[in-house]
């Protein structure tokens, strides 16, 4: 009755099958046992996220081709090999797992999605593979459990330190002394309401609304409803471009403009779509590409521009602390291969202590120390306070928002 | 109370959009008894095209319009190449399926050349709010009541007094009858995605100024839209629009009074309890099949 | 020999996937790597979530798209006894089952009441209520970031790995589940469950007349799907220690739908072919960067197109010889063969009322079908029920085998009031009846048709069925058995391994009869069952139904065929508007002026035919 079903579909299933694993087979790894002069890396370069990894990837291409112009590392030049996750865990898993023991890189970078990382906590440690993250900003990506972690490494903000910077912010801002809380459905969203609670708490104050809203939600009217009602005049918010977005149209909506004051999520996209609504919005930061820049920023701005001719202005880059970033990491990176002297994960990982670099984000003096904590390289100092006026994303301190309006 | 209007007025504007979805699964599925999961993605490029024809130079009306009929052209083609195959062999799986790939296709060719990024779509209708009871709403967002409305009473009275309409009612109800009084159904059926298509770009169009326009904006609203018409009991006009629109106002009300978080977890439970109630839709007409 | 094949290729993939992480060593190079390795099982775990999901689509024909939650309900729920309750990992595995097929059983009550598209919606909104509610309680599940940090799994003091440290054992070990659910799939769809699965999905009303108790059969589908899928999860959490629910989301259902279907719907084989291919192919597609999900699509639309029985759906087509060009042999019917005799041996005794009807009034809304019929029908008699068109002889039928329930009145059957009874709970009392729209199983085969007659004749537990032990073998041999009598008593020996929808009227309406034959009624309720036959064809059933009722069957007969009446018939009731108008032999019947009536408009031609 069901033998021709049957026999057909085995009979495919190992043609399938058979040709599954010589395609797979037909990229044989290297049998080295010491690690290759390459970066591999997991980001979202495709999907609804392809403007993040954009950003990290202009930035380690152009470093790199700094670097190998100027001899590589240790006599050799340094390969970046990229892989697509789509913003997916479970993907950027494979990919860590391609680059640990396919390509046999000897260190790998993370692209934008903090669950991402998180996902790549066991399988870096099995592999013993140096991650070097620099977006993912949630606290638990580089803190783990029983002070565990000892091949992640971050060239970043972390949550945790960006609470008391926006929680400070926030603070020199209100008049009411009412602070309020609106957040994402996400990891990094929800990952963020301790840190931010703690921070309150070390200013002896509490939040007067805790508010959380879905991805691709249009509208935030009930949340803000409750944060008006509660007499909140500051908003601390972790959201990216396109919720930020409705959220000021809700606002807009209710006449209720309290001060936000952002964690990093939003980028230049918002002050394209939400227009005129953007303006006073404050966010946090490492960098920003408009505005005066340093010498030497302005130099890797034009680079960036000449490689990429999709970036026409500061304006093109989504997200510009992750650009920063990621130029920094590049080099701390390379540093990092030069002290070790050879291409072996665990001197990396050891020599990553010992590097020194003035980068365009920060002076990393030194990038990192041999506790949990100090596995993130961009300390609180370094944090920034931007403002977006007149459509561009600019340092506080060049726009009329330094201060708090009397 | 000044909460109350707003929920009410948010949830108008959102659940228009709803009804209006509802409203193109129900032109279709009346027409061809199918389901075209494609239909979120020609609410997308309502919005997504007239942005961009819009940046090639094109005034808002005429981008708006060619949007629209795209759409329609699109819908109708869709009908023809993915849909009419399966449902000769009355392949139920076959054109849920194929469709959800091709909407699959369509939203990532979208992302792939428009860019997974909103863009905005100014209109003077969303430059200020209007001020009602206390509570605020873009004009821009009205619009889509009153379209909703407007294209109720508009494809009621096609139904009902055009020869057109009447046609297609008739492939509604019995599809071979109607053949064997020479209606051709399967240019009705055409007709009816076209139809649909259209009404979903309309919404999508309206929406776009307050919510911009991106390649995903389809996906959530074209899954709650199909459920909506399905629990409304996909069987007349006013049924689906009038439960999309208090779904709309569902939300909002469970957001404002229970949880923002759980709204979606609260309204499809809603939705499956309603389904279990009613297992025609709160307006089908319960189907007896003689033994 | 054509046994053995399928089973031949079988053991060459297990063989070959046994093989698979040793490669390595007998190439001398690094492969597979743990990344090739662990895409190899995550296949293989899919493969086990899909055909759990096969047996609920393909078989049970219920279209869910839920089955992703139920994946990740079973994920969650080894995680939290993995990381919160430091439950061993045979334990949670065996909770991972339990619970989803637990919940999956409750998706199932909705089937009483919704079918089709409207079933998919429900399975689609507890997809995204699972994925809302993960997403959310933080506390509980870990919230957007999930589950992390999930102990590595472990059976008896062996750590469970992918890795050569480990000797691949967790590799093995998901190996064997698949072959597990291979095999359980196999089982329980050569089996009356299977049988039951699919009857249920072709014709409701035809199952239930044969004692299927279709919700009772579809909450196991759900169950059994459900339960798989948990299984896939618990293998899946253990695997990647990490989870949450961006991986179980409505996206990831229609990808296991969609693997269902390439496969092939309702096919053994074609969860192994779907999983794999939709599995590589988005490997593979990863090349496409930004056209990824683009080429992912036409890819599926390809498919769908060109092979909408799916892979191995559409190869059997071609392998299976067409209709036509063998030719076959129908016997003659009726053929009373040897061991026919325990079809009727269940008859009541000679003399008893088997079916008494009192005062029975069936009214829908403001018509009245039925209205204060009194009928007596004795045992071993063939009792004729006629009367004009919408007279309410069917309708009449359908309350005596319990299809409606009747307004007022009473019904008797063996003996004992009936009212209100559902129609498989009859069928097992012994009540068997034809539609006047031969509703067959037409996918399945004529044998398998008669085959469910035999359903509520099995007394084996689903466990012994599945387990293949003594008790079900016996009792599937003897079903095949009597099937086969039976075919080879209404003459269609030859066609057993067709599918009942390619047979010409005249023979579906003989299968007809076996197949109630199957159910060793008591009472044989026939509707119609001559319209459309030739007139060799009436003679042939003629012969059929007296010689059921000479051995002791009772037989009720709704027909027109009024010369066929005269010949069968021990008893006639006439029915007109709902009512009893004539109620006796045959004889007297014909000539009775209010039949003519009801018949001709005037009571005339006494003497005459009157035509059917």
């Amino acid at each position: 009755m069901h033998h021709n079903r049957f026999a057909a579909g085995g009979r495919r299933l190992l043609i399938g099958l058979v040709s599954s694993v010589a395609l797979a087979a037909s990229a044989l790894p290297a049998s080295a046992q010491r690690a290759q002069p390459c970066i591999g890396a997991s980001w979202e370069l495709t999907g609804p996220l392809a403007h993040t990894g954009f950003s990290i990837r202009i930035a380690v291409e152009t470093a790199l081709e700094e670097i190998n112009a100027a001899g590589g590392v240790l006599g050799q030049p340094l390969r970046l090999v990229a892989y697509d996750d789509v913003g997916e865990p479970a993907r950027a898993v494979d990919n860590a797992r391609r680059i640990g023991e396919r390509d046999n890189c000897i260190v790998m970078m993370g692209g934008f999605r903090t669950p991402n990382a998180i996902a790549l906590r066991d399988p870096l440690n099995e592999m013993e593979l140096p991650w070097v993250g620099v977006i993912s900003a949630g606290t638990a990506v580089i803190e783990h459990p029983n002070n565990a972690n000892k091949w992640m490494f971050r060239v970043s903000m972390k949550d945790r330190w960006v609470a008391p910077f926006l929680v400070d912010a926030a603070k020199a801002r209100t008049r009411s002394g009412r602070i309020g809380l609106m957040f994402e459905g996400t990891a990094w969203g929800q990952g963020a309401v301790p840190d931010v609670e703690r921070a309150m708490a070390a200013q002896n104050m509490q939040l007067a609304g805790r508010e959380t809203f879905n991805i691709a939600d249009q509208d935030m009217s009930a949340q803000l409803i409750r944060m008006r009602d509660a007499g909140v005049d500051t908003i601390i918010l972790y959201a990216v471009d396109r919720e930020a977005t409705n959220l000021v149209r809700s606002m807009d909506r209710l006449g209720y403009r309290p001060t936000i004051i952002a964690a990093w999520g939003i980028g230049v996209q918002f002050a394209r779509t939400a227009g005129p609504l953007a303006e006073g919005v404050l966010v946090a930061g490492t960098f920003a590409w408009m505005g005066e820049l340093s010498p030497r920023a302005a130099q890797v701005l034009q680079r960036m521009q000449a490689k990429f001719p999709q970036i026409t202005s500061p304006a093109d880059i989504p997200l510009p602390s992750g650009t920063a970033n990621a130029y920094d990491a590049t080099y701390i990176i390379a540093e990092a291969i030069r002290l070790a002297g050879r291409f072996d994960r665990d001197a990396f990982r050891q020599a990553l202590y010992r590097v020194n670099y003035d980068g365009i984000v920060a002076s990393y003096r030194p990038a990192f120390e041999p506790r949990q904590e100090r596995h993130d390289a961009i300390l609180p100092s370094n944090y920034k306070l931007f403002a977006f006026h007149n459509g561009q994303m600019l340092p506080v301190e060049q726009t009329p928002f330094r201060q708090a309006a009397r | 109370m000044e909460a109350i209007i707003q929920y009410l007025l948010t949830g108008l504007s959102a659940g228009s959009v709803y009804g209006l979805i509802a409203l193109g699964f129900y032109v279709m599925w009346s027409a061809a008894k199918a389901v075209n999961f494609t239909y979120g993605e020609m609410f997308m490029l309502g919005g997504v095209l007239t942005v961009v024809l819009m940046e090639l130079g094109l005034p808002l009306p005429l981008a708006a319009g060619l949007a629209i009929t795209s759409a329609a052209a699109g819908g109708a083609v869709i009908e023809r190449a993915f849909v009419r195959p399966f449902n000769r062999e009355a392949n139920a799986i076959g054109w849920m399926l194929t469709t959800i790939a091709v909407g699959i296709m369509i939203e990532s060719a979208t992302t792939a050349t428009y860019g997974p990024l909103g863009r905005p779509l100014p209109t003077p209708l969303v430059e200020q709010p209007l001020r009602i009871g206390g509570a605020g709403i873009y004009a821009q967002e009205l619009l889509l009541p009153l379209a909703a409305v407007a294209v109720t009473v508009a494809l009621e009275a096609f139904y009902r007094r055009t020869v057109l309409g009447r046609a297609m009612r008739a492939v509604a109800f019995n599809r071979v009858a109607a053949g064997l009084v020479g209606i051709d159904a399967d240019r009705i059926t055409l007709l009816a995605f076209a139809l649909a298509g259209g009404l979903g770009a309309l919404a999508g169009f309206l929406i776009a100024p307050v919510i911009q326009a991106s390649a995903s904006m389809g996906v959530i609203v074209g899954l709650k839209g199909f459920m909506v018409a399905i629990i409304a009991g996909i069987a007349n006009a006013r049924g689906v629009v009038v439960v999309g629109i208090l779904y709309g106002v569902a939300e909002k009300f469970i957001e404002g009074f229970l949880s923002t978080a759980a709204r979606d977890a609260i309204g499809f439970t809603l939705m499956i309890l309603l389904l279990l109630l009613f297992p025609q839709g709160l307006f089908g007409r319960p189907e007896v099949r003689k033994v | 020999m054509r046994r053995r094949l399928p089973l031949a290729l079988l053991v060459l993939l297990v063989a070959a996937l046994a093989a698979f992480p040793w490669v390595g060593d007998v190439i001398g190079e690094r492969f597979p790597t743990s990344y090739e390795l662990r895409l190899v099982m995550r296949a293989m775990i899919l493969c086990i979530v899909v055909i759990g999901l096969n047996i609920l689509v393909g078989y049970a024909g219920l279209v869910s798209l839920g089955q992703a939650a139920l994946y990740g309900l079973g994920a969650h729920v080894a995680a939290l006894l993995a990381l919160r309750a430091g439950s061993p990992f045979a334990a949670a595995l065996v909770l991972s089952v339990l619970i989803p097929a637990a919940v999956g059983a409750m998706l199932a009550f909705p089937t009483v009441r919704v079918r089709g598209v409207y079933l998919a919606v429900i399975t689609i909104a507890f997809g995204l209520v699972f994925v809302n509610v993960l997403r959310e309680w933080v506390s509980f599940t870990g919230g957007a970031s999930g589950l992390v940090g999930i102990p590595r799994p472990t059976i008896l003091g062996e750590r469970l790995g992918a890795t050569r440290a480990t000797n691949f054992n967790y590799y093995y070990l998901i190996l064997l589940f698949l072959l597990a659910a291979i095999g359980v799939q196999a089982a329980l769809v050569r089996s009356r469950f299977g049988r039951a699965m699919r009857a249920a999905a072709q014709s409701e009303n035809a199952a239930r007349a044969l004692g299927i108790n279709v919700v009772g059969i579809r909450t196991l589908a759900f169950s059994v799907s459900a339960g798989f899928a948990g299984l896939g999860g618990a293998l899946f959490a253990n695997l990647a220690l990490f989870v949450n629910y961006e991986t179980f989301t409505f996206t990831a259902s229609v990808e296991l739908l969609l693997m269902v279907i390439l496969g092939g719907l309702g096919t053994l084989a074609g969860p192994l072919v779907g999983t794999s291919l939709l599995f590589s192919a988005t490997q593979f597609l990863q090349g496409l960067g930004e056209w990824q999900t683009f080429g992912y699509g036409v890819l599926l639309a390809l498919v769908l197109f060109a092979l909408p029985r799916g892979i191995v759906g559409s190869l059997a087509r071609i392998g299976r010889p067409g209709t036509g060009e063998t030719t076959r042999e129908t016997g003659p019917w009726p053929n009373w063969v040897a061991g026919l005799d325990q079809v009727t041996e269940r008859h009541d005794e000679p003399g008893q009322s088997t079916l008494i009807v009192r005062g029975l009034t069936l009214r829908f809304g403001g018509l009245t079908a039925v209205d204060s019929v009194d009928m007596d029908v004795r045992s071993g008699t063939v009792h004729a029920l006629i009367g004009p068109n919408g007279a309410g002889k069917s309708s009449l039928l359908n309350v005596v085998s319990g299809f409606y329930r009747a307004t007022e009145g009473e019904v008797r059957v063996f003996g004992e009031t009936v009212g209100g009874l559902p129609p498989h709970v009859l069928a097992r009392r012994g009540i068997a009846r034809t539609f006047q729209n031969t509703e067959l199983f037409g996918q399945m085969t004529v044998l398998e048709n008669v085959l469910v007659g035999r359903h509520p004749h099995f007394r084996a537990s689903i466990l012994e069925t599945v387990l293949r032990l003594l008790r079900f073998l016996r009792e599937e041999r003897a079903a095949l058995a009597e099937a086969h009598r039976l075919l080879a008593f209404v003459g269609l020996s030859a066609y057993a391994d067709e599918e009942a929808r390619n047979l010409p009227f005249g023979h579906q309406r003989r299968l007809e009869i076996a197949r109630a034959l199957a159910l060793r009624p008591k009472l044989l309720l026939l509707d119609e069952p001559a319209a459309g036959l030739t007139h060799g064809e009436i003679e042939d059933l003629i012969a059929l139904i007296r010689g059921l009722a000479d051995r002791g069957m009772t037989v009720v007969l709704v027909e027109h065929h009024v010369e066929m009446i005269m010949a069968v018939s021990d008893r006639v009731t006439v029915l007109d508007y709902g009512e009893v108008i004539a109620d006796g032999p045959p004889a007297a019947i014909q000539n009775d002026a209010r039949v003519i009536e009801a018949y001709f408009g005037h009571a005339t031609l006494p003497g005459q035919a009157v035509p059917a």
